[in-house]
C-alpha cells in the first residue's frame, strides 16, 4: 500500500485508511511501548493512546518519508508522559512483603507472550536494566531502526555523542545479558 | 631479549598469570578499551591492527569474548522486537477509541460562543489537572491568591477567614461561603472602582445565584467529594490556628486533591471519562 496516499486519505478522514493504516503500524507501536515501559498489558493500552495521539494529529505528519520517524516521535513522547505519570503516582496498595521476591525473581515470566524465544526474552529484560538514555538509543536505533540524525534531533543531544552512545549502550546491553544469562543457568542459550 | 624470553614461564596458565601480574603493575587491564572496540569488531568496522590487538586480547579474556560472543548475535536479535503481535483485538478498541474521539471533536466543534468556550476551557483544565505537579503547583498558587485576598488593609477579603472558621467549626448546613465571598468582592469592587465595575459584578452576582439555583444534579454528583472537602477545610483551619505549618501543607494539598476530583465529576463523570 502506498504509504503517501494512505496517509493523505487518513488526513482527509477517510475511515477505512485509517484502519489500514492501524493494522499496519500496531506491531511497531506495540513494540516502541513495550521497549519503554516493559509490560505487555501496560504497553497494550499505552498502544492506543498512541494511536490516538496519531489521529489527532495526523495533519502535522505531512512528508510521508518521515512517517516513520514522526510516528516514533509521538510514541516516546506519550511513552515518557506516561512513565512521568507513573513515577509521580505510585501504585495504590501496598505490595505485602512476601510478594516483594517474586517481584524480583528471574524466573521467566508467563506473561511475555509477545516475544517468541528465550534469547529474545532474555534481550527485552537486559533492555529494561538499561540506563534512560541507553534503553531509548536502543530501541530507537537498534530497534527501531531509525536514522541517527532523527534519534539526535528527538534526544535533542549531538550526533557524535548518539554515535558514541550508542555504540556503548550496545556493549552495555550485552554484558548485562551475559550476566543475566548467567545467572538464570541459560548461558547455552546465550 | 632471549635472556628475557628464558626466564619467561613456560607452563600456559602461570605465563597468563606473569601477564596479568605485569599489567595490573603498569597499564592495568586492556578491558576497558577492546569493549570499547567491540562494536566496530562485530560490523568489520576496525583497521588491521586493532582488531589483531582486540582478537589477541578475546583469546585471553574470557569475559570479554563472552560479550563479543553475544554482540556477534544481538543485531538480528535486537531487530526483532521491533514488531510485536498485540493480538486480534487490538485494532478493534484502537479503532472505537479513535471514532468515539472523533464524534467527540465533530460535537465539539459545533459548540460556539460562551459554550465554545467553556468547552476549550474545560479541555485545557482537564490537560492541567494530569500533570504529575498539579497538587503541589494548585496549592501554592491557592496560597499566593488568598494571601493577596485577605491579607493587608486594602485586601477585598479580609474578614473571611474569620467568617469562614466559623463557617467550618459550625458543619453543614451553613450559607455558602462562596457566595458570601462573592458579595464581598461585589461591595468592594462597587466602593474602589465605580458604578461600572459595581453594575458588572451585581451581573455576575445575579448569574451567581442562577447558577446556583440549576446546580442540583451535579451538586449531588459531587456530594462525596465535597464531604472530604469539607473534612480538609476543617483540618487545614485547625493546623492553622494551632500554628502547625507543616500539617496545615499536608492539608492544603489534600484540599488541591479533593478540589480536582469534584472538577473531574461535575464535568466529566457523566462521559464515563475516568479520573486520571
Amino acid at each position: 500500500m502506498d504509504q503517501a496516499e494512505l496517509l493523505k486519505r487518513c488526513r482527509e478522514g477517510d475511515e477505512l485508511a485509517w484502519e489500514a493504516l492501524v493494522r499496519e503500524q500496531q506491531g511497531r507501536v506495540c513494540a516502541i511501548a513495550y521497549g519503554y515501559v516493559g509490560e505487555q498489558d501496560e504497553a497494550q493500552d499505552l498502544a492506543q493512546e498512541i494511536f490516538v495521539r496519531m489521529y489527532r494529529h495526523l495533519e502535522t505528519c505531512t512528508d510521508p518519508l518521515k512517517f516513520p520517524a514522526w510516528l516514533a516521535s509521538i510514541a516516546r513522547n506519550a511513552c515518557l508522559d506516561h512513565l512521568r505519570r507513573r513515577k509521580a503516582r505510585p501504585p495504590r496498595q501496598d505490595i505485602p512483603a512476601e510478594e516483594m521476591t517474586q517481584l524480583a525473581s528471574t524466573q521467566p515470566d508467563p506473561h511475555e507472550q509477545w516475544l517468541r524465544s528465550s534469547r529474545q526474552k532474555l534481550v527485552h529484560r537486559a533492555v529494561q536494566g538499561l540506563s534512560e538514555i541507553n534503553r531509548e538509543i536502543i530501541i530507537l536505533k537498534d530497534i527501531q531502526g531509525l536514522p541517527l540524525e532523527e534519534i539526535a534531533r528527538m534526544l535533542d543531544l549531538p550526533l557524535g555523542t548518539v554515535k558514541s552512545r550508542s555504540s556503548r549502550a550496545r556493549v552495555e546491553l550485552a554484558q548485562s545479558i551475559t550476566a543475566l544469562g548467567a545467572g538464570m543457568g541459560t548461558e547455552g542459550a546465550v | 631479549m632471549s635472556r628475557d624470553r628464558d626466564h619467561a614461564p613456560q607452563d600456559p596458565a602461570r605465563r597468563e598469570r606473569f601477564v596479568q601480574d605485569v599489567l595490573a603493575r603498569t597499564s592495568g587491564t586492556g578491558c576497558a578499551r577492546a569493549l570499547d572496540m567491540l562494536p566496530d569488531l562485530a560490523e568489520a568496522g576496525l583497521a588491521d591492527l586493532d582488531r589483531r590487538l582486540v582478537q589477541t586480547h578475546l583469546e585471553h579474556c574470557a569475559s570479554c569474548r563472552a560479550v563479543a560472543v553475544v554482540l556477534g548475535w544481538l543485531g538480528p536479535e535486537l531487530a526483532g522486537l521491533a514488531v510485536v503481535d498485540p493480538g486480534p483485538a487490538f485494532t478493534a478498541r484502537v479503532l472505537t477509541a479513535t471514532s468515539r474521539r472523533a464524534a467527540m471533536e465533530k460535537e465539539r466543534r459545533r459548540l460556539t460562543g460562551g459554550a465554545g468556550l467553556m468547552d476549550r476551557l474545560g479541555r485545557w483544565w482537564a490537560g492541567q489537572i494530569v500533570r504529575p505537579y498539579f497538587p503541589l503547583q494548585a496549592a501554592y498558587a491557592a496560597t499566593v491568591i488568598l494571601v493577596l485576598l485577605t491579607a493587608g488593609p486594602w485586601a477585598p477579603w479580609r474578614d473571611l477567614p474569620g467568617q469562614a472558621l466559623q463557617a467550618v467549626q459550625a458543619g453543614p448546613g451553613t450559607p455558602s461561603l462562596l457566595g458570601q465571598a462573592v458579595d464581598q468582592t461585589a461591595g468592594w469592587a462597587a466602593d474602589r472602582v465605580g458604578g461600572v465595575v459595581g453594575s458588572g459584578m451585581a451581573r455576575v452576582q445575579d448569574r451567581w445565584r442562577q447558577a446556583e439555583n440549576g446546580l442540583g444534579e451535579r451538586a449531588a454528583r459531587t456530594a462525596d467529594e465535597r464531604g472530604d472537602l469539607r473534612v480538609h477545610l476543617q483540618a487545614l483551619a485547625g493546623s492553622a490556628e494551632q500554628g502547625k505549618l507543616e500539617q496545615a501543607g499536608f492539608e492544603l494539598m489534600a484540599v488541591g486533591k479533593a478540589l480536582r476530583g469534584i472538577w473531574h465529576d461535575w464535568w466529566f463523570a457523566d462521559e464515563g471519562i475516568p479520573v486520571p
